[in-house]
């Protein structure tokens, strides 16, 4: 880790464990700023709980999280997005029931600490932006439909416009192409790699497909039972035999 | 208040954590398998008092045939409001839920208040129970010890039934994962239907159990399920252990409350009930919502 | 629901004015209509829709159950009450001051209920109602015990129905509009978003515990405000206010309206003022009927009177226009569903 300085995110010696397991046991990770980093691993790896104990879902047993030098370990979810990280989910986890603009529009609204007014009409607030915010992620005319009545790509759309309404430094993507057909996946990638290169935005994600992981990422990092099992480029990582035995053997063909 | 008072009005409360337990079992098995808030539950209460009652004025004094024909006449009667209600609205959200069994209960209230009319039935405990025995040199009645035993042999009998048949492993696998069970081969809905049968059954004994040392009116619906919710949720939802633990702790504060300030013993119920909650919020054995 | 999620993009629509202008004409014209029985039964539409809205805005905007709101509404009234038989403060003090009273009460108790969700949050309000219940029935030195507190004194000038009537009417619409500002304001929509998802609405930034503690005081707030007009409307209080039996009027009322919509629960109020009245007194078993209609609700319409208007409407609408197939549909679902205007 030669990266320590500088680093934007940095986790040190962090560990959870439910019961008797040892769901993540003992990570460092440092991210720099502008990076896309990967984090790959099988099934049972540790690479959610991982992402839950950073964004602060989960608390940890053990260890440091530190965002940009100040220390975020154990801190609450939203106390956690308003210092700048922000999340996507695996599963779907939007605002049914409201519009698709409504749903942007509050998320910004919630960033900028807007939320705890009381009388003035929200309906005329933030349009720009979050019009801004749907353009981007090619959600432009679905803005008044419901959002739990779109197409699920477009929710999956949706998720990521959630997430960047709160104008991340750090932008968390658990599994972003889940359930995607290879044209959804690939589009998806682009535009969140063209959105990310835009804003600035450092990417921290985990993923299956490989194809996504070797074309996005910068860096990969390699999870194995709880624990980082190598750390490199993705040359480094493809070269890497442990890897190949561990992770690349089993899971792919 | 002298050591045997003490044990004396602890057994009283005892016996009350025998009735509130026989309904708390049945609230969280209804609760564990089938996801339902079940308000009704005191009406079927109410209803095998009402039923058993009548049975013995009826047949002069036969205690053992209500003992048997008014919790089948409660069954029944479950049987019919799963099938006719409860199975509509199992995928409904839980205030649904409520608003059916809720309006359950103004209905069934009103057709016992149609078929018995307003006034009370009060029949005696049965020749063999009439004594009091000396308990540390107090009178105590018999009926409390065998209100008891009962309860005892009830919480065997499920015991029984969950661990030792086909029926009571089907019903586990409700409790711990529902949409399993319909994969396995499972015929879900009557098996629902016989878990609320089950359930009947028991509020039904413990209404006809109670009928003896009390006077069967109207609003011993309402007043009983409330307790019997603070029991359940006190112990966790779908728990048996919690369920057994906290109707002993509701018997006791509702003894020792009734003694220290007369009327107010169902606020000394709901007090135990906002401690235990807010020291746990899930209860006693209940697990976070899944 | 549609009330609930339409965003406001859009300028209010004529029909909306016509339909207001037309609502405020009947409210002004009805002391001349009816009888003073009758109008006193308007008082009472008037009271309880107040509290069911500001129920509402825990049961159907931030999606908490709470089974004890009887509690704040007792208070509120046991506040006139109490501060006109003690002290001889004239309940129009009372009635500002009940809100404070509940506001300084619900902070407490919504801190402690709140600590736990769902089902285990409804019965903590429940246990804390009922012990609330139980102080103002036990203490007979301060609140008279169970025989409450009897002719309550209002200010000459509210002695006749119609004017009684018209205070009532200014109080609980103002009160409702400002609820009604708040739901369309981002704190609002903070709220819908807790509702819908309380896990993504801490990830996009809300505290969700400490908005749930305001909408629990400003719906607690409010609550005792209606009690302070139903003191008021009655002259009198009684422990019964407080008790678990009142709390079912206001979750029941919001159910038969739709709580999916703002003024649902209005109009499930005065819906079931009015039953109760009726159902009286034409039949001995009124708690059969009024089952009977809630279970055919609950199994039927579980969206309450407000989706069966707007299923009306959409089959109204739907000879003239095509395009509204597919809102119908939605309708019948719990989905949302946004219609263009």
């Amino acid at each position: 880790m030669s990266a320590m300085d500088g680093a934007l995110l940095q986790v040190r010696g962090l560990r959870k464990w439910f019961g008797g397991l040892q769901a993540v046991d003992g990570v460092d990770l440092s991210v720099r700023p502008g990076e896309a980093r990967a984090i790959i691993g099988p099934n049972g790896a540790g690479k959610t709980t991982l992402f839950n104990l950073i964004s602060g879902h989960l608390r940890p047993n053990a260890g440091q999280v530190l965002f940009q030098g100040r220390d975020i370990t154990g801190r609450p979810p939203h106390a956690i997005v308003h210092a700048g990280i922000g999340r996507a989910f695996q599963i779907t986890s939007i605002f049914s029931r409201l519009s698709v603009f409504e749903s942007v529009q509050m998320a910004l609204l919630a960033k900028q600490k807007r939320t705890m007014s009381f009388f003035r009409p929200r309906a005329r607030l933030v349009v720009d932006q979050t019009t801004a915010i749907l353009e981007a992620v090619g959600l432009g005319e679905q803005a008044k439909m419901p959002a739990g009545a779109i197409s699920h790509g477009d929710q999956r759309a949706l998720e990521l416009a959630i997430s960047l309404a709160a104008n991340p430094t750090l932008l968390m993507l658990d599994e972003p192409t889940a359930g995607m057909s290879p044209w959804e996946t690939g589009r998806t990638m682009e535009m969140i790699r063209r959105i990310a290169r835009e804003q600035g935005i450092t990417l921290l994600f985990c993923e299956h497909d490989m194809e996504v992981v070797f074309g996005t990422a910068d860096r990969i990092t390699v999870m194995h039972q709880g624990r980082v099992l190598a750390e490199g480029t993705t040359n480094e990582i493809r070269q890497n035999t442990a890897v190949q035995e561990v992770y690349l053997g089993s899971d792919e063909q | 208040m002298t050591p045997e008072t003490i044990l004396v009005q602890s057994l009283g409360g005892l016996a009350r954590a025998g009735v509130l337990f026989m309904l708390a079992a049945g609230l969280t098995l209804v609760f564990g398998a089938l996801r339902v808030i079940n308000f009704a539950h005191g009406s079927l209460y109410m209803v095998g008092a009402f039923v058993g009652a009548t049975i013995v004025l009826r047949t002069s004094g036969n205690f053992w045939l209500a003992l048997i024909a008014a919790p089948l006449v409660v069954a029944l009667l479950g049987g019919l409001i799963e099938v006719s209600v409860l199975r509509r609205i199992y995928r409904r959200e839980h205030l649904i839920q409520l608003l059916a069994t809720y309006s359950l209960v103004l209905i069934v209230g009103d057709l016992v208040r149609l078929i018995w009319g307003a006034q009370y039935l009060s029949i005696s405990v049965p020749n063999i129970f009439a004594e009091s025995v000396q308990v540390a040199g107090q009178p105590l009645p018999l009926y409390n010890l065998v209100i008891i035993t009962f309860a005892c042999v009830t919480a065997v009998a499920l015991w029984a039934l969950f661990y030792r048949t086909g029926l009571g492993r089907d019903i586990r696998g409700a409790v711990s994962d529902p949409e399993m069970l319909g994969l396995v081969g499972v015929n879900v809905p009557a098996l629902f239907t016989a878990v609320f049968m089950i359930g009947a059954f028991v509020a039904g004994l413990a209404g006809v159990i109670i009928a003896p040392s009390t006077s069967v009116g109207l609003g011993i619906d309402v007043e009983t399920v409330v307790e019997a919710f603070a029991v359940t949720v006190i112990g966790g939802l779908g728990s048996f252990v919690g369920a057994l633990i906290g109707a002993v702790i509701i018997g006791q504060v509702e003894a020792f409350g009734i003694m220290w300030v007369p009327r107010a013993a169902l606020a000394f119920v709901f007090l135990a009930m906002a401690i235990v909650l807010g020291l746990r919020p899930y209860g006693l054995f209940g697990e976070p919502e899944r | 629901m549609r009330t609930a999620l339409r965003s406001q993009t859009t300028a209010t629509p004529r029909s909306r004015i016509v339909l207001s202008a037309v609502a405020a004409l009947i409210a002004l014209a009805l002391p001349l209509l009816l009888q003073e029985s009758e109008l006193l039964l308007v008082v009472e539409m008037l009271v309880l829709a107040l509290w069911a809205v500001s129920y509402n805005l825990l049961l159907g905007y931030t999606g908490l159950v709470s089974f004890g709101h009887a509690a704040y509404y007792g208070v509120g009234a046991y506040t006139v009450a109490l501060l006109w038989s003690k002290y001889g403060i004239s309940p129009l003090i009372g009635l500002v001051a009940s809100a404070a009273v509940t506001a300084i009460i619900s902070f407490f108790t919504g801190l402690f209920c709140l600590r736990s969700v769902r089902l285990y949050f409804a019965l903590l309000t429940l246990a804390v109602s009922q012990v609330m219940f139980t102080i103002v029935f036990e203490w007979y030195d301060f609140t008279g015990g169970d025989n409450g507190i009897h002719g309550i004194e209002l200010p000459g000038f509210l002695s006749s129905a119609p004017n009684l009537y018209f205070f009532v009417l200014v109080v609980s619409v103002v009160c409702m509009l400002i609820i009604k500002a708040i739901v369309n304001s981002p704190f609002g929509g903070a709220l819908l978003c807790i509702r819908e998802n309380r896990q993504r609405a801490a990830f996009i930034g809300i505290d969700v515990k400490r908005y749930e503690l305001i909408a629990f005081i400003i719906s607690s707030t409010f609550s005792g405000i209606a009690g302070g007009l139903y003191a008021f409307y009655d002259r009198q209080v009684f422990a019964g206010l407080l008790n678990w039996t009142k709390s079912a009027e206001p979750v029941l009322v919001s159910l038969i309206g739709g709580m999916y919509s703002f003024f649902g629960p209005a109009v499930g109020a005065a819906l079931f003022i009015f039953l109760n009245a009726f159902l009286t007194r034409y039949t001995t078993y009124s708690a059969l009927a009024l089952g009977a209609l809630l279970l055919m609700l609950a199994l039927v319409f579980p969206g309450g009177l407000a989706e069966l208007a707007s299923l009306a409407r959409a089959r109204l609408l739907r000879r003239g226009q095509h395009e509204l197939e597919t809102d119908e549909t939605a309708a019948a679902q719990p989905t949302a569903s946004e219609r263009k205007p």
